[in-house]
């Protein structure tokens, strides 16, 4: 069981990278055939997670499957793969958005389907080896290499600013990656002799109660790639110039991404305190949430106003992790999950009806429920999780954050306003969108959406709910971070009433 | 095979032939296709020979008055052979690129900077640089026209200035030490405790490292470098930006690092060539890749990127020497963490080559960036090796550039230079969004109309061989960092 789990886990990163390979290597104009690879390694790789989550079910906390193989021995490198509970939570999150991408989108150009399928299924691949890899270098090796791709999706986008915001993305990213670099390595000298990369064993032998050096140059990184206020402004204009596809890999993978790597890395070589930062990370995910909510109830911009959502979701997010990263991560990783699976729902369905429509103005889109009211239903499951509406995750992650928070009055109550002004926001721009009779005649026009389309919203909204009512399908078991290799070592009883499993 | 043989051999195998091939080339131009053969063979051959000569013990192989051949001078050299082999190869076979006499004149270069990698003595290194640099003016004038007179003129003028400047710091070390070798440098300088602050021997040190660093394009003596890189054909730029910078970085290194590393320490009224190398590689880094960033031409792109390496690389230097003082455990380490750059520097520069081969008009003039464009959708092999190679430059993973740009920054991070370590890594942020810049034109823009590429099998075959290498040295960077672990080890004592 123990080697079926390991190449399971290997399959995880692997899947994705050889289709990517393959399908590279087909001929430009075998359109079926590239399609069918993109199709059958995403799913591919969804159902090794799924094989994967089964199997681990019955494991213990801690790193519940991880494997290791020497790659450069002399400077402590190596392939460490591993999955913990977050680990497995968000690899199901990425491997999933990443078969809704590949499954729903479609290139109308057919020159660029090639290179659709290439950069899509490299995105995930790289998305699935930050998610598994346990050592610091593999980990910077999968967080750079997810960057080519991303550029490359974002810069296809139906506007001419497809190519700056993706350039902006880019020069950001870069930024923050680079100094990452040399932030691994300060933490890494300052483990001292043997030298290593390995993560359990940095946070083992850090401890670290203060802030060095190291930390900060650690920390953009991640909050860049998590959108949070003030390093937010990448992600709106992004959202709204890239293409569907971009757009659902961005707000349902990339930004929770940003979540895994604080909880993973900068938790943990602080000896889960945020190195006395986690006051303020806390507070700025209640500005992110606050603010996202405030927001997105101006914007004209249909994608623009989900960018806002998924930005308030991803702040929810962050209170979870830095608030009890001393502890318990189950709402952080919960709401991470949550805002990814929500934020995928809602960019795809407005990825369609701004493909069938032609734009992107609220104003311009209306009358939807009177031509399609069964796809725009389904999309209200998007919605209902962003407001928080009960039978949704993302209502058992904003309860989960909230619940871990009570204990600070002031906090709770700006965080309950947040999630109540991005439900009112959300729920009022869907109301926009499906109101009104006029543009009906005009949605009834034309072949859309594809019958895979609607196929794939269903089984989103299916997870959604299924999610919004039993958490332990994703999360096997309420769980702690896992403090060292051995399995037992986060195998102690959860703080009381903060359990998310069987579907609590 | 003795190492002394080995010793004369690689320089012999390059030198004789390089002259007669010279003669015969400018004497009979219809045999020119079979001289250039013979020079590949020639080339190909002294890169089996370094390699035969590293597989055994790569300690000294050969010290003779001013040369030492030996594990480190053998991983230089093979780079160098290389480096040659690859840039005739980009030119073989295509009308007008070759002119008479210049596959002589490539193994004439090539032997200078052999030299350069086996200095062990002051006037070896000014040897080096001339005999490297002489040939390539040459090569130079053949392809003559206005831009291209003056392009030659300008370097021969400033690279007989700087090697006045090497040979005169040379003959004040001689006047003050008694000898231009290095151990004899470095034996007299650790009895003379206050010798940094010695006028003669400040002199000495200033000169060798203005004349050096000129011929290494340092900032701010760079811009003959791009000039002449410009007006060079493809095999020559790359021979000079690419073969002779590794060679040069090497000899500066080694002449630092074992002749000078007694004075490596700063200190107040103390000449420290570690803070000279810092400030100037620093400024170099960040001046040079900004720069390139912005150049319409390839060529003055590269040669400007080349200089900016060269910054990443002194930087490094000045670290090893801080490293040797507060932790020598280490100096070995992130002395071969430099080997490790230059092996992965000068694959990258052959990748980039092959886009100004394949792009470059038959008039030889430096293509403009713009030839780039949508070179994914009509040569997407082409474009691959050409991404890549943009790639690695950046240090994006899993390109070998990754990993040698890494080891760098962690002798940075090893030296106590945070500061440092983040300017560099910024600017390693600006070539890869320059890169990544590059790549975006190939794949996302359509041809331009009336663009030609031109492939022939030489431009494929080293596409595919620096593709393979970058992919693979980024890959499984281990074995190449215990190979340069051994050859710094071998060639550079702390």
């Amino acid at each position: 069981m123990s080697l079926i789990s390991e190449i399971l886990l290997l399959a995880l990163p692997l899947t994705p990278a050889t289709g990517a390979i393959i399908a590279g290597l087909c001929p430009r104009r075998a359109i079926k055939t590239v399609r069918f690879l993109g199709w059958g390694f995403s799913i591919a790789t969804l159902i090794a997670w799924i094989i994967l989550r089964v199997i681990l079910s019955a494991a213990d906390n801690g790193l519940m499957v991880s494997l290791f193989l020497p790659w450069v021995p002399s400077l402590g490198i190596g392939l460490h793969f591993g999955l913990d509970q977050m680990g497995l939570m968000l690899s199901g999150l990425i491997a999933s958005v990443g078969t809704v991408a590949m499954i729903a989108t479609w290139p109308a150009q057919p020159d660029t389907n090639r290179s659709h399928v290439v950069f899509l299924l490299l995105a995930e691949a790289g998305m699935l080896g930050v998610v598994t890899a346990w050592d610091l270098i593999l980990f910077i090796v999968f967080w750079e290499v997810t960057l080519v791709p991303f550029f490359f999706l974002m810069g296809r986008g139906p506007t001419r600013g497809g190519v700056s915001s993706a350039t902006r993305f880019f020069i950001t990213s870069v930024t923050s990656s680079v100094l990452m670099w040399v932030g691994v390595l300060m933490v890494v000298k300052a483990a001292g002799l043997p030298r290593t990369f390995d993560l359990l064993e940095l946070g083992e032998r850090l401890g670290i109660s203060g802030v060095p050096a190291g930390m900060w140059l650690l920390l953009p990184a991640f909050l860049i790639r998590m959108a949070v206020v003030p390093l937010h402004t990448w992600f709106p204009v992004a959202a709204a110039n890239v293409p569907a596809a971009a757009g659902i890999m961005l707000a349902g993978g990339v930004l929770p991404l940003g979540g895994y790597g604080l909880a993973q890395v900068f938790e943990r070589l602080c000896s889960h305190t945020g190195c006395g930062l986690n006051a303020w990370l806390t507070w700025i995910g209640v500005v992110t949430a606050l603010g996202g909510g405030v927001a997105s109830m101006v914007q004209r911009d249909i994608k623009r106003l989900l960018a806002y959502v998924c930005l308030a979701q991803i702040g929810l997010a962050l209170v979870g992790i830095s608030f009890s990263g001393r502890d318990w991560l189950e709402g952080g990783s919960m709401m991470l999950v949550a805002a990814g699976l929500g934020g995928a729902c809602l960019f795809l369905f407005a990825g369609v009806i701004c493909e069938a429509r032609g734009s992107q103005r609220i104003s311009e889109i209306s009358g939807l429920w009177r031509s399609h009211p069964f796809f725009a239903g389904m999309a209200f499951t998007g919605v209902a999780s962003a407001a928080a509406i009960p039978g949704t995750c993302g209502f058992v992650g904003s309860v989960m954050v909230l619940r871990e928070i009570s204990v600070e009055p002031l906090l709770s109550s700006f965080l309950a306003g947040a999630i109540l002004v991005v439900g009112a926001s959300v729920v009022w721009a869907y109301r926009r969108i499906l109101g009104g009779s006029h543009l009906a005649a005009v949605w009834a026009k034309g072949r859309w959406p594809r019958r895979r389309q609607v196929t794939i919203l269903a089984l989103l909204t299916l997870v959604i709910v299924l999610t919004g009512f039993f958490p332990g399908l994703i999360s096997p078991r309420s769980f702690k971070l896992s403090d060292s290799a051995n399995p037992d070592a986060g195998s102690q009883a959860p703080r009381a009433g903060a359990s998310i499993s069987g579907g609590e | 095979m003795s190492g002394a043989c080995g010793g004369y051999l690689t320089l012999g195998l390059a030198w004789v032939p390089g002259i007669l091939i010279t003669v015969l080339d400018a004497r009979f131009p219809l045999a020119q296709r079979r001289l250039t053969w013979l020079a590949m063979a020639l080339l190909a051959g002294e890169c089996f020979l370094s390699a035969w000569l590293w597989s055994g013990e790569p300690g000294t192989l050969f010290a003779g008055r001013g040369l030492r051949l030996d594990g480190f001078s053998v991983f230089i050299q093979g780079l160098v052979f290389l480096g040659a082999l690859c840039a005739l190869l980009l030119v073989d076979g295509r009308q007008g690129k070759m002119r008479p006499g210049s596959a002589g004149l490539i193994l004439l270069s090539t032997t200078g900077a052999a030299m350069l990698a086996m200095a062990w003595d002051l006037i070896g290194v000014a040897a080096g640089f001339i005999g490297a640099l002489v040939p390539l003016w040459g090569l130079s004038a053949l392809h003559a026209n206005e831009y291209r007179r003056e392009g030659a003129l300008k370097g021969m003028l400033m690279g007989l200035l700087a090697t006045a400047f090497v040979g005169m710091g040379a003959a004040f070390v001689l006047a003050r030490v008694g000898t231009t070798h290095f151990i004899g440098i470095r034996a007299f300088l650790q009895t003379h405790a206050s010798i940094g602050s010695d006028p003669l021997m400040v002199a000495a040190l200033s000169l060798l490292l203005a004349g050096s660093g000129c011929l290494i394009a340092a900032l701010p003596l760079h811009m003959w470098f791009v000039d002449v890189v410009e007006s060079l054909p493809v095999h020559g730029a790359l021979v000079l930006s690419g073969g002779m910078m590794v060679a040069g970085l090497a000899a500066v290194g080694r002449m630092l690092l074992v002749g000078f590393l007694p004075v490596s320490e700063s200190g107040p009224g103390y000449l420290s060539w570690t803070s000279i190398l810092h400030g100037v590689g620093i400024a170099a880094l960040v001046a040079c890749n900004a720069l390139a960033l912005v150049q319409p031409r390839l060529k003055r792109m590269i040669a400007y990127l080349a200089a900016g390496q060269g910054g990443l690389v002194l930087v490094t230097l000045a670290a090893v020497g801080k490293i040797s003082i507060i932790n020598p455990g280490l100096a070995g380490k992130a002395t071969g963490s430099i080997l490790v750059f230059l092996a992965v520097f000068a694959v990258n520069w052959i990748g980039l080559f092959v886009a100004v081969a394949a792009v470059e008009g038959t008039d030889g003039e430096d293509p403009g960036i713009g030839r780039l464009q949508g070179l994914a959708g009509e040569h997407p092999w082409l474009a691959v090796a050409v991404g890549l190679a943009l790639l690695c430059m950046a240090g994006m993973p899993p390109t070998a550039g990754f990993f040698s740009r890494l080891y760098l920054l962690e002798a940075m991070v090893d030296a106590g230079w945070l500061a440092t370590a983040i300017v560099a890594a910024l600017s390693l942020g600006l070539v890869l969004v320059m890169s990544l810049g590059l790549v975006a034109a190939m794949v996302l823009r359509p041809a331009r109309p009336g663009a030609v590429v031109r492939l022939s099998w030489g431009v494929g075959l080293v596409a595919m061989l620096s593709s393979t290498a970058i992919l693979l040295l980024g890959i499984l960077p281990g074995g190449i960092l215990d190979l340069a672990v051994r050859s710094a080890t071998a060639g550079i004592f702390f």
